[in-house]
Order: C-alpha cells, then sequence, then structure tokens
C-alpha cells in the first residue's frame, strides 16, 4: 500500500499530481531490523534491563562500554562511540547519570569544541557539541519555537494536518501497519515541514541525514527565499535571527550557522519520536486494557507518555568526555576517557522509584532522564510529546476497536542503543 | 496563602520549559526569550513544585518552605 499524501496545508514548490511518498524507501529508511540500523544494535530483541540491573548494583560506575558491560555479544556505535584508543566508563545510576548532565565543565559534550562558522557542516559540528556561554547563546535562539507554548504552533501549522492526512490513507482498509506508515512519518514531515521542505524532499532529508552537504544543498534555495520572504516556520524564524557576541557584538545568523542548527534539528527530529511513539502504542497493543483505559479517559495520555519515557526510552545511552580526572561513586575517573550514561538504566534506579521494572501509567510523575539533562537536554522534547499526544489521540478517535492484528506477528521491543518497536500490525472496525 | 516561596535564576535559565510540565499553574515563559518566571504562587502542590525545581536541567529554581 502506498502513503498517497496530500498535503494541503503544506506550501509545495512543485505542485505535481504525484505526492506520493515511495512507502519501501520509508521502509528502509525507518526500519530497525534492516540494514540501516545495524550500528547501533538494531536487530537486538532481548531485554537489555537484567543485565544494567546488576551493573547499577554492582557500581554504579564501571570501566568498559554499556554494550560491551551489558553483554551484547556484538560491536555498536551511536553517540560516544567507537573513540577508538581513549579508555571508556559507563554510569548506571539515577544519581551518577544526573551529577555528570549537571557538571558540563567536568563532563563536555565533545572532545573539542565546534566551529560552526568556519569548520565542515556536520551533525557533529553544531551546537551539540558546544560548551557554555556559546551554547547558551546559540540555544537560545532557538529555544523559544521549541517552548511548550509553542506546542500549538506546531500542531496548527505541520503536526495536525500531517497525522490526518496520514490516516487518511489507510482508514479505508481496515488493517494498517502503524510503526513504518504512520509512526515513521509523522516526525519526518513535521520537521522537514518546519524547514519548509516539501513532502517529495522529505525522504531525501531524512535518507541524507549523515550527508550533511546533501541537506545544505536542498536547503540553499529554501533559506534564500525565507532570507527575503519570511515565512510562519522555522527556517524563517532562523533566517531572522540574530546572535550577540560575546564582544556584545549583534549579526543575523550566517548561511553556514543555519546550516548547522539545520543538520542537527533535522536529524534529532525525524527518528526518535518516531520510534518513541513506535514503544508506546507497542505497549498499548499488547496491553488491551491499559488501550481501553486510555481510549476511554485521554486524560491518561500524558502520564502514558511519562511512563513510556521512563521505562523504554528510545535513546538509553548517551556519552559525555571528561576533561579532568574525577573520582564518583567510588571509581576514578581519568581526563580524556569518555563516559557513558545508561539513561536506560537510570530512569529504573529502584533508588529512586518503587517496582521501576513494572509499567505503571498510575505512578506520581517524577523527572527522569529520558531525554537527557543539563544544559543539552532535549530541545525538541515538547514537540515530541505534542506529535505523541497528536497521534494517540486521532488513531484512538479515528480507528474504533484499534486491535493487534492475530495474523501477524505480535510487535516485540528491538534495538539496543536505538530502541523502537517492530511492525506493528493492526486491524479497527 | 502557599507556606513556600519560589526564585528563579532567570540569568541560568535555559528556557527548557520542563518545570511547567510539572507544575503548569506556578511557572510561565516569556515568549520571545523563553525565559521563566513565576506566574503565580499555591496553585499547584508543593509537591509538583518541588518536582519542576528539581527537574530543572539548570537548577535555576529555589523552593523554601516558610
Amino acid at each position: 500500500m502506498a502513503i498517497a499524501m496530500v498535503m494541503e496545508g503544506r506550501q509545495t514548490s512543485s505542485m505535481s499530481d504525484n505526492r506520493i511518498l515511495n512507502i519501501e524507501k520509508v521502509r528502509e529508511l525507518f526500519d530497525l531490523e534492516g540494514s540501516y540500523l545495524e550500528s547501533s544494535g538494531g536487530a537486538y530483541r532481548d531485554d537489555p534491563n537484567p543485565a544494567w540491573n546488576h551493573l547499577r548494583e554492582t557500581g554504579p560506575v564501571h570501566r568498559g562500554t554499556v554494550h560491551e558491560l551489558g553483554k551484547l555479544g556484538r560491536d555498536a556505535t551511536f553517540h560516544g562511540l567507537p573513540e577508538e584508543g581513549k579508555e571508556h566508563y559507563s554510569v548506571f545510576s539515577f544519581e551518577a547519570c544526573d551529577f555528570i548532565y549537571r557538571n558540563p565543565e567536568i563532563f563536555a559534550s565533545a572532545a573539542e569544541a565546534p566551529d560552526i562558522r568556519g569548520g565542515e557542516t556536520s551533525v557533529f559540528n553544531t551546537m551539540l557539541t558546544m560548551g557554555g556561554a556559546e551554547h547558551r547563546r546559540y540555544r537560545a535562539l532557538v529555544q523559544p519555537s521549541f517552548m511548550p507554548a509553542k506546542a500549538e504552533w506546531w500542531l496548527r501549522n505541520w503536526i495536525t494536518s500531517t497525522i490526518d492526512e496520514l490516516i487518511d490513507c489507510f482508514i479505508n482498509d481496515g488493517k494498517a501497519e502503524l510503526n513504518t506508515d504512520f509512526c515513521a512519518a509523522v516526525p519526518v514531515l513535521t520537521i522537514t515541514g518546519s524547514f519548509g521542505f516539501t513532502v517529495e524532499q522529505a525522504l531525501e532529508v531524512r535518507n541524507a541525514v549523515s550527508n550533511a552537504m546533501r541537506i545544505v544543498e536542498l536547503l540553499q534555495p529554501i533559506l534564500a527565499d525565507r532570507r527575503v520572504n519570511p515565512q510562519d516556520d522555522l527556517i524563517s524564524v532562523l533566517a531572522h535571527s540574530e546572535i550577540t557576541d560575546e564582544d556584545g557584538t549583534t549579526q543575523v545568523l550566517s548561511d553556514a550557522e543555519i546550516y548547522s542548527f539545520s543538520v542537527l534539528l533535522l536529524a534529532a527530529g525525524s527518528g526518535t519520536t518516531w520510534k518513541q511513539m513506535g514503544l508506546i502504542l507497542n505497549i498499548l497493543l499488547n496491553n488491551p486494557e491499559l488501550l481501553a483505559r486510555v481510549r476511554d479517559d485521554r486524560s491518561l495520555i500524558k502520564p502514558l507518555i511519562d511512563e513510556a519515557v521512563r521505562w523504554v526510552p528510545t535513546d538509553p545511552m548517551f556519552s559525555r568526555w571528561v576533561t579532568q580526572d574525577v573520582e564518583m561513586f567510588g571509581t576514578t575517573v581519568p581526563a580524556g576517557a569518555v563516559i557513558h550514561l545508561c539513561l536506560g538504566s537510570a530512569n529504573r534506579d529502584p533508588a529512586r522509584w518503587d517496582n521501576p521494572d513494572t509499567f505503571d501509567i498510575d505512578r506520581k510523575a517524577k523527572p527522569t532522564l529520558a531525554f537527557g539533562g543539563g544544559p543539552h537536554v532535549c530541545l525538541g522534547m515538547h514537540v515530541a510529546r505534542a506529535e505523541l499526544t497528536g497521534g494517540l489521540n486521532a488513531l484512538l478517535d479515528r480507528l474504533p476497536n484499534l486491535r493487534l492484528n492475530p495474523e501477524k506477528p505480535a510487535p516485540e521491543i528491538i534495538g539496543y542503543y536505538e530502541r523502537g518497536s517492530s511492525a506493528l500490525h493492526v486491524l479497527f472496525d | 496563602m502557599a507556606d513556600y516561596s519560589i526564585e528563579v535564576d532567570q540569568q541560568i535559565c535555559l528556557g527548557s520549559g520542563l518545570c511547567t510540565t510539572y507544575a503548569p499553574n506556578t511557572f510561565d515563559q516569556d515568549e520571545n526569550t523563553a525565559k521563566v518566571f513565576v506566574k503565580s504562587v499555591g496553585e499547584d502542590s508543593l509537591e509538583d513544585v518541588q518536582a519542576a525545581a528539581e527537574a530543572c536541567p539548570m537548577a535555576a529554581i529555589k523552593v523554601t518552605i516558610n
């Protein structure tokens, strides 16, 4: 089945009749089990938590990487890996991860500071790897567009129409595969829409996430247009942002600076929310009583999301670069080491949550590390929540008696450093 | 009357908005700078206000019990 995307609400530059996302390409790009994401342990289908629990109890700081210590049994890469030739440490408790996030002078976001005005455009030459005052100056430019009060702006401009039109594609079929045909499509169309990309360009952008120069090529004409014709979108906000340097001089962001923001936001915004939405639907569909409860009481969607990002954060590990010798939680970690924060384990720390391995939407919400922490805490978390809330509400509203297709394999939670759901084959009336 | 007081250090506030998700009736953000300010004290439970303070990634919120 093709996803026929008729995006009425979006300005398209090439108004052909053939506004159709190629579903085979979508499946390749968003298939956790496929080769595309094999490097982060995509084919893994066990539960990593028993090993992480043991590491927390016997640590919380260990020498080695999370996947070595957790006995993944194969190599894997993600943030802070492989970093060959460096010493590696990993931490598994909430307190230790929180301590690292809150001490960015000791635990830096990169081995070296980036140079976004002069250096090569890449996801790692962005505010992701900046520190201190420089990071604050750049982040402050985009923070207002991502605050909770702006969720309505994201919904109105991109999220709601995307969700509705995706559901239109399969609502008459009585069945669907939601992981790819819905969960994957919502975030990528939202973030690319906010940068002024057409639906046709959305997958090309996603495909080029690791090829920053291609993204720059695609973005160049849009940025040039928004410099002179600002519209109600994020790329226009960037095109007209002014940055005040340490010496007090103020200037409009250069193209290079905007490209740096763009490759980061497009990469971060198109993958994580897909996987988290798939995980939440996986949990609901495997627990029909919980699904019925949430369908009948939508105020439960917020605690459902809170508990899901605690119980199975889609990206359970991020890293920091140690700038000075530090004695922490009984272990000395040397300057020059890379330290890995196992957020998946931190979010199940029994020192902080009762029965942490139990999925329980009735527990009192407490801050977790699902969106990271410290000055680099996830910029897009409120947009992600708007996408998740909007997506879940629309599915529950429009697909009566939503349930797993018994003729297809039940969905599993898969992946190691990028966790998500296997295919979500559903039926509805 | 609330039996607690709240201070937000706007110099270190990042504008992440996390506090507003725990205590939405207490904290709000400037629409231009995203900086957090206290809009009302006593509309959320002390527990929620403390969760908001704890959630702050910059530790910019101080809650004092009177």
